[in-house]
């Protein structure tokens, strides 16, 4: 109810409720605590600011404001290699889907633990290429200089990762 | 770009891994395409990756930065931040709009490509703006550039008298062209049509007589500059 109505309190209960797992997030991928911080700070203002019409007692505020978490760390890290970002932080229509999906049953009822143990089951060969995308931010054709492996397999391996990815939290 | 290259960037797409220009094709070619099963299935994959990481206190110094923020806001309108209609939840906001915009496509002879299309645009080829006037009703227009597509829709239409109707107008250098008549149900109505944003300077809704004008008889009721 209350983001909706532009009640500071309910801005307050939600950050209470989720802000160890944005922060998380973005100090995972940002590796410092004042990045970490302003990519945070930004995506709840940004809930704050356009939220009006949600509704947060769904688990898909909470899938979106993680999605709009690693969207701000992830420019960030590519602009600080002077990279152009990939999208404007409001580019999240797609992102953020239209229908109830896997990360809205995630933030309803999963623990990261079940994604993390998604994550663990990839072998690592496919997992690597997975987690340099995601949380570093790097292009398939990054990845495939980092890790010396032709592009051609990359996007194989990602392929391949994010099939099983999807079975994995589908079936939980 | 061809089903089986599509299929190939699937992976790093989820993972938003590619650069923009490639981002773009995949975009591209799965609004027109329904061969691919089970994408949004596996964007959602990589979605739920953000829930991987160790949770981690935020110093409190950050929560108190942000509801200084938000305090210092709350004195302005709401209404205000229900007008910021650029951002993320214009698009993601299903109770009233996209349903509306769904129901006009499904009609209008475009079809669903279109809709796929509108959604997947990224803000550098699309942008909403909120039509505004002297009316209880409220209006929405989604333009998606790179394709000169717009749609309009609009909630809250009072019923009009039989012989007159409810016509939309693009207006570029001043002058008005029809962009069709609303057809209004339940107080709502949607319209697609083509529009090159880089000549047409805004859009309006006027009342006229039933078939529609050839050029505008009344004062808009809604209106958006582009
Ligand atoms: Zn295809």
């Amino acid at each position: 109810m209350g983001i909706r109505k532009g009640d500071p309190d309910a801005l307050e209960e939600f950050y209470d409720r989720t802000s160890k797992q944005a922060f998380g997030l973005a100090y995972r991928i940002l590796g410092n605590s004042a990045s970490a911080e302003d990519a945070v700070q930004e995506a709840y203002l940004m809930i704050w600011r356009q939220g009006s019409k949600l509704d947060p007692t769904r688990g898909r505020l909470k899938s979106l404001l993680m999605t709009i978490v690693h969207r701000r760390a992830i420019d960030t890290l590519r602009s600080e290699r002077g990279q152009r970002a990939a999208g404007a932080p409001e580019d999240l229509d797609y992102l953020a889907g239209t229908s109830p999906d896997p990360a809205e049953r995630v933030a309803l009822t999963m623990d990261r633990e079940d994604v993390r143990s998604a994550l663990g089951s990839l072998p690592a060969d496919q997992r690597s290429p997975v987690e340099l995308a995601f949380f570093n931010g790097l292009t398939h054709v990054e990845i495939s200089e980092k890790l010396g492996v032709p592009l051609g397999t990359v996007k194989s391996r990602l392929r391949l990762a994010m099939g099983k990815l999807r079975i994995a939290l589908g079936n939980v | 770009m061809t089903c089986d290259e599509v299929n190939d960037l699937l992976g790093a797409f989820s993972l938003d891994a590619l650069p923009g220009d490639e981002m773009r094709d995949v975009r591209d070619h799965l609004a027109g395409c329904q061969q691919h099963e089970g994408v949004q299935d596996l964007l959602a994959a990589g979605r739920s990756l953000a829930f991987e990481p160790e949770e981690r206190d935020p110093p409190t110094s950050l929560k108190a930065r942000i509801m200084r923020e938000v305090h210092g806001e709350t004195s302005v309108d709401a209404a205000q931040h229900a007008r910021d209609d650029r951002g993320i939840f214009s698009w993601l906001r299903p109770p009233t709009f996209q349903p509306a915009l769904i129901a006009v496509l499904s009609v209008a002879v475009i079809g669903l490509a279109v809709w796929v299309a509108v959604l997947q645009s990224s803000t550098d080829d699309a942008f909403v703006r909120t039509l505004a006037g002297d009316s209880p009703a409220a209006g929405k227009l989604v333009v998606v550039s790179n394709e000169n597509l717009a749609v309009l829709s609009i909630e809250g239409l009072e019923p009009l008298a039989s012989d007159r109707a409810y016509q939309a107008w693009t207006i570029s250098d001043g002058v008005a062209e029809s962009a069709g008549i609303l057809s209004v149900e339940n107080g709502k109505a949607s319209v697609a049509f083509q529009l090159d944003p880089s000549v047409v300077d805004s859009v309006a809704i006027t009342i006229e007589p039933a078939g529609g004008s050839s050029r505008p008889t009344s004062d808009p009721i809604l209106a958006a500059d582009l």
